[in-house]
């Protein structure tokens, strides 16, 4: 070896070296971020999965406490829309992403009748079908009218309890 | 005076930054999904809990039917309080009137199952504060 050529030797070692530490710091980089990129966006889906079932909760009490305000003659299976943020829409205001419906069914007993409302939250999917549409939450209530409900001439035999 | 100043990174350099880089974005990342899953968690109690007191709910709406039922038969309810348990510490109350045959619905008010036991804990001083 020329002894000129030696210290260019040595710098080359020296940068290859360097630049093979940092190769292999990149690798590594790119495998740790790729597991914490999933861990993070797993994270995020708990967050929106949280988030969607506290509104739907809270989706699904709005509509129970509606529908046992209604007057028995009233009670029908209505839905309630949302849109993306939680927010209630009316008619014709946007495209839903949510919605509370709420099912009655007239259970008439001796005296009056107990109406059960299966209350279920669900999200609309992209495709807008019914197949594709996410349960996020169901409750059950029942409401007790002191009168047999519904009647063919619309009449009402007593006074409710309340 | 021709000085060189030499600002290189040394050899090891570059794995000391990716350590430290990738132990602050570990962290970050546990601390966001623990915060999550501790959030849903808490929301799964909550919406259980509204689910729970819905139920307790309708059992007492089912008891009214009952009672009603009993009253249009000509028989008086045994009881005019009746509790319907919520979860392990809480409890649905209803209390009805019956008046001329027909019930009226008092009250509704959630109560707590197990009274607080004042005598249970000591005192943690024994300064007379007043006598």
């Amino acid at each position: 070896m020329n002894s000129a050529d030696r210290p260019r030797s040595a710098g080359v070692s020296r940068l290859s070296v360097f630049l093979l530490e940092l190769i292999i710091v990149i690798a590594f980089f790119a495998m740790a971020s790729a597991v914490l990129l999933q861990v993070f966006a797993k994270a995020d889906q708990l967050s929106d999965r949280a988030e969607n079932l506290s509104c739907a909760a809270a989706a699904a009490t709005d509509a129970a406490e509606r529908q046992r305000t209604l007057s028995p003659e009233e009670i029908e299976t209505r839905r309630y829309y949302y849109d993306e943020n939680w927010e209630p829409l009316t008619e014709g205001s946007g495209p839903p992403s949510f919605y509370a419906e709420a099912a009655p069914e007239f259970s008439i007993g001796e005296a009056g009748t107990l109406v059960s409302f299966t209350i279920t939250v669900r999200q609309i999917g992209e495709s807008r079908n019914d197949e594709d549409q996410i349960p996020l939450y169901t409750l059950q209530t029942k409401k007790y009218y002191s009168g047999k409900y519904p009647q063919s001439d619309g009449t009402q035999e007593k006074e409710d309890v309340q | 005076m021709n000085r060189k100043l030499n600002m290189s990174f040394g050899t090891g350099a570059p794995v000391i930054i990716l350590i430290f880089v990738v132990l602050c974005l570990t962290v970050l990342a546990s601390l966001s999904l623990m915060t999550a899953l501790s959030d849903f968690r808490l929301t799964e109690k909550s919406a259980d809990y509204t689910a729970a007191y819905y139920a307790a709910d309708s059992a007492a709406e089912a008891w009214l039917a009952e009672v009603d039922a009993g009253l249009s038969r000509g028989t008086l309810p045994e009881s005019v309080t009746a509790s319907f348990p919520v979860t392990d510490r809480q409890a649905l109350q209803v209390t009805i009137s019956v008046t001329d045959g027909r019930l009226r619905l008092l009250e509704e008010k959630l109560t707590a199952v197990e009274v607080w036991d004042y005598d249970e804990h000591l005192p943690q001083f024994s300064d007379v504060i007043v006598e």
